[in-house]
């Protein structure tokens, strides 16, 4: 498959894996090839999963582009499609002249462009219907997209409306999300065009002076042999003064901080090579080395190209992730229709703004009206609802459970609560030291072997056969001993790690943190949203002998009204247990629901009552009683997640002691602990995100997983953050690996490619300093002369590169 | 014309040139006919000697030519200009630059072809191979070439697509080396309107001979091929290219140091040993690119094989690819020192180069063809079990002429170099292996016999096709919105901080520095060489003669008709150093000893023995009988009869043109050679037409052609050998 | 053998040529996305004179 798939999927995208239903029942929806719910199949027309692929079906009939179906069955796609979205969004906002000026960016001849990232691309098809776009939108002049990004640039005149163009992608299924720091993203793309011009001219110049170097080889002499050399060397000039700087920068960085990187030893031996070399061509005595040399440099510009671009892709993957993240506001206006819809980041405090159920809290506020619940998981690591009414503070990171909230707005963006760990986290107080990785460490003994051997090869060639001997040798045991190998070890094994990796939808941010995750010794696990599934459900279910059909009955009945957080996960609990027909729900009288209190009625002449008993150490807990009489005893938490145990006692079979580190209560986090055998010293409960990152400060090699943003702190300062899918933006930054998929499977998958991937770096060392060793000797009996020279060093470096590419049998079964 | 008109929108309506597409789809069809009937012609030749008719038109000498130029200017050409037509202007959204410039270069382009067609039979050719027409077509090749990149690169610059595709830069590709290699293969200087000597001689016209040689087939017959693979592969199989990063990177490592291959068509001959070790490392190391492209294109059917089937496009193109595969590994084998010395002037490199022509051209142009007709006259094609037909006939007739060859060059070459238990040659005289191989020679031609069927069967299919099509097909307008200027994003530009400055100066000093070295150093080197090579080669002794000294008036006019003829299509000038090749034929051939060749004559064939060191060897009186019929003086030859040589009057009226023409380029002609020239000549004639009828020929020989024939004859190889000749 | 100084130079000379062409297409950004233009090639070109609905 091409390389495309690298991108991992970001939430909202559906993996349809092989359903179990039977296939008779199993109709695809004709839009977006998803499984169609049984109800909506209908037998004459097309059936489609949901109204939206309807609508745009509808659309792309009307307007003849019928083709997009035959395009996308023959043109082959790339993931299943999502289903398109509902929610109809007029996108104003994007017209709006101060958001204008953040997003939107010259594009030359007056126009404007802005780049969106627009989710639910997938194959050519959606290539040919968006850049058709111009064609039924006279407000757009041209959109182009970039399949790998799944980025398109809409051009619009100035006059022209951003907004018309968003409505039509988000009527065509694909959700707009306005992308900023565009000019970040040319700067960084002009850069690799720069890198990779280096590449390009050094590649060129190595072929035609490897060409030159076999004439000579092959047995031109005389004049010949003098004219190939000066051509080599005229050749070898672009390689050694454009070719080879980025060398010369890292190394100068290298020797300003006072360390010997990897650098230094390759600058040590081009510029050796390069003078001896110029020299013997001089005397017209002695051998030429420019095509090892400039072999040297190629392969390593390459080696370091392909690590940077497997790097870039893996960030650029969790940078669009944030994009997910809520951008558009519903705010108050002063005069007519109650709300319009504005960017985030133009909210000023005192501005009051509407938040409907299951749409994140975007500021820190007090609730003007309404009443509802939050779930504060993402914030502080709390897994209860917590009931929220008028005149108490919300806080930006909550998420709205139940009914609609007007907050008004105290602090917006960076002044929020949770805008002050982000700016904590980017400023890198937390920041840990970074390690000086394997190569650097043995690079500084190399430089002081390669250096003391050379002086010893000098001193015994001159003593037995004169010094221009001695100096021939010792200058073939600089080159030959030259690291590339060496140099290509790390950057080879971890950008074939990295990439596989992200394929599987686990993002390492680079080198650094692979080797960190490798070495990592005890794990600390967040409780909700890593061990427990995150949302509120029945624990335990304990009814009074003989009346549990009547319990469940009545618990049904009752619940079924109502949208408190404790009635939705009753009814979810009772409908996957199957237990009564979904149409034979009781009838219930004079139904009543008192918030916080819990609800009664009468059911068949009986009154029940469903009431929530005092949160005790236990978590929250809910009594049915029958005429006063209890009859059910209903407790509710954060379930466990399945297989959470299994994978525990994999992650501590694999050397890494679990720990719980959360924010939850007591209860639940003690229950979780027994649940998975950790003992009561590893586990932390009510902890605060200052003691957390305090306490994972203390762990040498504590490898901590997390996903709300109370973990944020903790994450950037763990020796190895990792953050979890559906966790927030901040602790996405503050990790130094992202796992797409929940809970603790992936953490074990995560550290074996981790661990695998430095076997193998270890295994391309071993082979570096085996020719090394192979090298030097062959040097110090005088062997080396550029024929050996040129063999050598692009056998060694594809000996790294196949061991690179091969990996071990454990990193090929995980990591396909 | 409908230049595109601005639209509000910044949408600009277009239309695409489809008529020029279909003048070069018939015209490929048509010469491919040709191209195919040649080739089955001069096959039977081979097999049976009397198809040559004993006339001039139709001798093998002149019809080889005739059938290389055919397939691969005229069918190849044709094919890969009616793939670039039409695939440009989709990769790009834009009509051609200019309508004028595209007729130009169809009609052009097949005056050239009829041109070349009428010339090469009359025998007014080069002789130098894949170049033989004479210079006024060559300079017609160079203009309409130049107006098609003209053409091609206008074209680019008004493109509304901002990316160049891949294929695009395989066409660019195309056009500049080739301009590049025909001119400077074809520089001569003209004697007479349809005669010219080349500026090169001897080893070094040898060396760009096949620096063209090979970049003709590099840049000519694979570059455009891979551009037509990469655009219609994926159109066919309706996938996107397997990799599309291995697509470029496998373009430009081909073309950063592709300019380098040519040696291996000259190994073991008189070319400076390191010169050959790096053709042969070179081309070895060909694999890598050629294999990255076979992938790249076989893997696009990735999760439709299945389609294969029933699709005969698919067919074609898999088939063609795969051929590509086989040739490009066969290749660098075959320039492996070792290999190359058994398969060196046998058929296995007519097997090579068939796999290669008919495999992977042929194919692929057939695979295109069928996919382009019906979308340019806007109808299905007439019948696919045809076309299917068509595929299966074609695979049988390769496979056939492959075999047959393959088994034919391995039998010669093991044949040549036999030794007996006593050092002596087994097969001493050459008509053996000859003999041995003429059945070959017939399943090859019934192979050839398939494959021009199959093409047969195309045309009739093509032909139903278009006459069933709807007449008044209206013209499609196309929308594309303008390309717009890269915008400067206002960060970049203020980013020129002195940091940024200084990077880039470092760039322009090296490239400034390598363009000024490099010129620097042509001008001073060169010089100093081109003096050296006529001292040190062929020096003056102490008697004021040149070891090698220039042919004589009657023996350069010989060497015309040798050259008119065609005999280095079937004889070589080049003993190698081997044993089996000195026993055969006498010492092994220095590179000296053809300094004053003008065009060399080494060949790179042997269906007739070598003929380097052939002077002296049989008396004037054999090569007379010979040339009137050679199955008289070797039983079994498959050699055609000259009895035109006996009859046609010797013109020696250009004579003096010709030396003051060698002279000028550098061949020591005296002032008194020049006057005396025709004189001279005469006197030689005669004493040789005397010496001939003392054995019995009839009178007034002098004054024939075969007389100059003999002359040169009888002067190869005589300076070097000791022997002392007349 | 003189002839290497006429061909080596040229050899080498359209090498670079392409080099410079190569180095003047990443510059300008003909190959930052690799992805695309595999796909944009699939795309049926069909006539939009029947530009009729662009009103939709």
């Amino acid at each position: 498959m091409p390389a495309l798939d690298a991108r991992i999927q970001g939430p909202g995208f559906m993996s349809v894996g092989v359903s179990a239903l039977p296939p008779v029942l199993q109709v695809a929806c004709a839009h977006c090839g998803s499984r169609v719910a049984r109800e909506r199949v209908r037998a004459a027309r097309d059936s489609f999963c949901c109204e939206g692929c309807e609508a745009v079906s509808g659309i792309l009939r009307s307007r003849g582009l019928t083709g997009y179906y035959s395009l996308r069955e023959r043109g082959g796609s790339l993931r299943r499609p999502a289903p398109a979205p509902q929610l109809d969004r007029s996108y104003a906002y994007l017209d709006d002249p101060a958001f204008r000026k953040l997003y939107a960016s010259d594009a030359g001849e007056g126009a404007l462009q802005m780049a969106f990232f627009a989710e639910g691309v997938h194959c050519a098809a959606c290539v040919w219907l968006l850049e058709k776009l111009p064609e039924f939108v006279p407000g757009v002049r041209s959109v182009s997209l970039d399949l790998g990004s799944s980025t398109a640039v809409v051009r619009v005149p100035p006059s022209g409306s951003f907004a018309e163009a968003a409505r039509e992608f988000h009527r065509l299924g694909y959700r707009p999300h306005p992308v900023r720091g565009t000019e970040q993203e040319e700067l960084q793309a002009r850069e690799n065009r720069r890198m990779l011009i280096r590449v390009g001219l050094s590649g060129a110049c190595t072929g035609n002076i490897m060409l030159l170097a076999f004439a000579v080889y092959g047995g031109a002499d005389g004049s010949w042999a003098r004219l190939f050399n000066w051509l080599s060397f005229v050749i070898f000039l672009p390689v050694l003064f454009h070719g080879a700087v980025p060398f010369y920068q890292e190394a100068w960085r290298a020797l300003r901080r006072r360390q010997i990187s990897i650098d230094v030893p390759i600058v040590l031996g081009i510029a050796v090579g390069a003078a001896a070399s110029f020299a013997n061509l001089l005397s017209g005595s002695g051998h030429v080395y420019f095509d090892s040399l400039s072999a040297l440099v190629f392969l390593l510009l390459s080696s370091r190209y392909v690590m940077r671009r497997a790097q870039q892709g893996a960030l650029h993957s969790t940078k669009l992730l944030h994009f997910l993240a809520p951008s558009v506001v519903r705010r108050k206006r002063v005069q007519a229709p109650p709300y319009e819809e504005i960017s985030m980041d133009l909210l000023q405090p005192g501005d009051l703004i509407e938040v409907r159920p299951s749409e994140p809290v975007p500021i820190d506020g007090i609730v003007t009206s309404g009443r509802s619940h939050l779930n504060r998981a993402l914030l502080t690591g709390e897994s209860d609802p917590v009931a929220v009414g008028a005149g108490e503070t919300v806080f930006a990171g909550t998420v709205n459970l139940d009914s609609v909230l007007e907050i008004r707005v105290q602090a917006s963006g960076y002044a929020t609560r949770l805008g002050a760990i982000l700016r904590a986290i980017e400023t890198g107080q937390g920041r840990k030291a970074p390690i000086v990785n394997l190569t650097d460490r043995i690079s500084r003994y190399f430089v002081a072997v390669a250096v003391a051997l050379a002086g010893a090869v000098f001193a015994w060639g001159a003593w037995s056969s004169g010094w221009q001997e001695g100096l021939n040798r010792a200058l073939a045991m600089v080159i030959v001993t030259c690291p590339c190998a060496l140099a290509l070890a790390t950057p080879l094994a971890m950008s074939v790690a990295i990439g596989r990796a992200s394929r599987q939808g686990m993002l390492i941010k680079g080198a650094d943190a692979l080797e960190r995750l490798a070495s990592a010794d005890s794990v600390y696990l967040d409780k909700t949203g890593t061990l427990t599934s995150g949302e509120f459900g029945v624990l335990e279910w304990s009814a009074a002998a003989g009346r549990e059909r009547e319990a469940e009955r009545a618990a049904l009945a009752l619940e079924a009204r109502s949208n408190h957080p404790v009635a939705r996960a009753i009814v979810r609990h009772l409908s996957a247990k199957g237990a009564p027909e979904a149409g034979a729900i009781a009838e219930v009288h004079d139904f009543q629901e008192r918030l916080g209190r819990g609800v009664s009625g009468r059911i068949g002449g009986v009154a029940y009552e469903l009431r929530q008993a005092e949160p005790g150490a236990s978590g929250t807990e809910v009594v049915l009683s029958a005429g006063g009489e209890t009859i059910a005893r209903i407790a509710l938490g954060d379930q466990l997640r399945e297989g959470a145990r299994e994978a525990v006692e994999r992650l501590r079979a694999s050397g890494l002691e679990p720990a719980i580190l959360s924010g939850d209560a007591e209860g639940p986090v003690a229950r979780v602990a027994a649940a998975l055998g950790i003992p009561a010293d590893k586990t932390h409960a009510r902890a605060t995100p200052e003691r957390k990152s305090e306490l994972i400060r203390g762990e040498a090699r504590a490898l901590m997983v997390g996903d709300g943003a109370n973990d944020a702190a903790a994450l950037s300062s763990a020796y190895v953050g990792v953050a979890v899918h559906g966790g927030m933006e901040v602790s996405l930054r503050a990790a130094d690996a992202y796992l797409a998929r929940p809970g603790v499977g992936p953490v074990l998958e995560l550290v074996t490619a981790a661990r695998e991937s430095m076997k193998v770096v270890r295994r391309n060392l071993a082979f570096s300093l085996v020719y090394n060793v192979i090298g030097g000797g062959a040097a110090l009996l005088g062997w080396v002369d550029p024929l050996f020279a040129a063999v050598l060093m692009p056998l060694s470096a594809l000996t790294v590169f196949v061991s690179s590419i091969a990996g071990t049998r454990t990193m090929r079964r995980a990591l396909r | 014309m409908l230049k595109g008109a601005a639209d509000t929108a910044g949408l600009e309506h277009f239309k695409y040139d489809d008529a020029i597409v279909k003048r070069f789809v018939v015209a490929t069809v048509l010469w491919g006919f040709v191209a195919f009937l040649a080739g089955v012609l001069i096959a039977t030749q081979l097999a049976s000697w009397k198809l040559n008719l004993g006339l001039p038109w139709t001798s093998f000498g002149r019809l080889r030519p005739l059938h290389t130029n055919a397939a691969i200017f005229a069918f190849a050409g044709n094919a890969v200009f009616a793939g670039i037509y039409y695939s440009t202007q989709r990769l790009l959204k834009a009509r051609m630059f200019s309508d004028a410039l595209s007729k130009f270069h169809f009609w052009g382009w097949q005056g050239i072809i009829v041109a070349a067609a009428v010339t090469l039979v009359l025998g007014f050719t080069t002789g130098k191979e894949y170049a033989e027409l004479e210079w006024p077509i060559d300079i017609a090749i160079a203009v309409v070439w130049v107006a098609f990149g003209v053409n091609f690169f206008g074209t680019l610059v008004r493109r509304r697509e901002r990316h160049l595709y891949v294929s695009i830069w395989f066409y660019i590709a195309t056009i500049v080396t080739v301009a590049i290699l025909h001119i400077v293969n074809s520089v001569s200087v003209p004697v007479t309107f349809w005669k010219s000597y080349p500026v090169y001689a001897g080893v070094q016209d040898a060396l760009v001979q096949w620096w063209y040689g090979h970049n003709a087939v590099a840049f000519f017959l694979t570059t455009p091929f891979l551009g037509l693979m990469y655009y219609f592969m994926p159109k066919a199989a309706e996938r996107p290219v397997y990799s599309y990063r291995l697509s470029i990177i496998h373009f430009w490592s081909l073309v950063f140091i592709y300019i380098w291959a040519g040696p291996h068509h000259l190994l073991y001959t008189a070319l400076p040993e390191w010169a050959q070790t790096l053709g042969m490392v070179f081309s070895v190391m060909l694999i890598a690119p050629s294999w990255g492209g076979m992938i790249n294109g076989l893997l696009t059917l990735r999760g439709a094989w299945d389609r294969l089937r029933t699709d005969p496009i698919l067919k074609f193109l898999v088939a063609g690819i795969t051929f590509y595969g086989m040739a490009t590994f066969e290749g660098p084998m075959m320039s492996i020192k070792s290999v190359n010395l058994l398969a060196h002037y046998t058929d296995w490199i007519i097997a090579h180069v068939h796999a290669g022509a008919l495999g992977w051209n042929g194919f692929i142009t057939f695979g295109m063809i069928y996919w382009l007709v019906p979308r340019l006259w806007k109808t299905e094609l007439y019948s696919v079990k045809l076309a299917t037909a068509h595929f299966w006939l074609g695979f049988l007739g390769i496979i056939l002429y492959m075999a047959s060859m393959y088994v034919s060059g391995i039998t010669q070459g093991l044949m040549w170099r036999a030794l007996d238990g006593s050092g002596r040659l087994a097969y001493p005289d050459f008509v053996e292996t000859v003999v041995r191989i003429v059945p070959l020679y017939w399943v090859r031609m019934v192979g050839g016999l398939l494959f021009l069927s199959g093409s047969v069967l195309m045309i009739y299919n093509l032909w139903l096709t278009i006459a069933r099509a709807p007449k008044e097909a209206k013209e499609e307008v196309f929308a594309a919105p303008a390309l717009h200027p890269l915008p400067v994003p206002a960060l970049i530009a203020a980013d020129r901080t002195p940091h940024r400055m200084l990077e880039g100066l470092p760039m322009v000093f090296t490239v400034l520095s390598v363009l000024a070295i490099l010129v620097g150093s042509f001008i001073e080197i060169a010089p100093s060489f081109l003096a050296h090579d006529y001292v040190e080669a062929n020096p003056v002794r102490a008697d004021g003669q040149r070891r090698i000294k220039p042919y004589t008036g009657l023996e350069l006019s010989g060497r015309d008709i040798y050259v008119r003829e065609g005999c280095y299509v079937c004889h070589s000038q080049m003993v190698r150093p081997t044993q089996a090749e000195t026993l055969r034929y006498g010492t092994f051939s220095r590179a000296e000893e053809s300094v004053y060749d003008r065009p060399f004559q080494w060949g790179s064939k042997r269906t007739g023995p070598d003929l380097a060191r052939v002077g002296g060897k049989y008396p004037d009186f054999w090569h007379f009988r010979h040339m009137a019929d050679p199955r008289e003086m070797v039983q079994g030859s498959i050699m055609p009869a000259y009895p035109w040589l006996l009859k046609d009057r010797l013109d020696l009226s250009s004579l003096e043109r010709k030396l003051k023409v060698m002279r000028s380029l550098g061949v020591p002609y005296s002032d008194h050679d020049i006057e005396r020239a025709e004189v001279e000549a005469r006197a030689q004639a005669l004493e040789i037409a005397r010496g001939l009828e003392s054995s019995g020929t009839p009178q007034g020989m002098h004054e024939k052609e075969i007389v100059a024939l003999i002359a040169y004859l009888q002067r190869l190889g005589r300076d070097f050998t000791s022997r002392s000749g007349k | 053998m003189s002839v290497i100084t006429v061909m080596l130079p040229l050899a080498l000379l359209l090498g670079f040529g392409f080099t410079a062409a190569f180095i003047w297409m990443a510059a300008k950004g003909q190959y930052d996305d690799l992805e695309t233009p595999a796909y944009r090639l699939l795309l049926e070109e069909e006539p939009a004179e029947t530009g009729s609905q662009r009103k939709a």
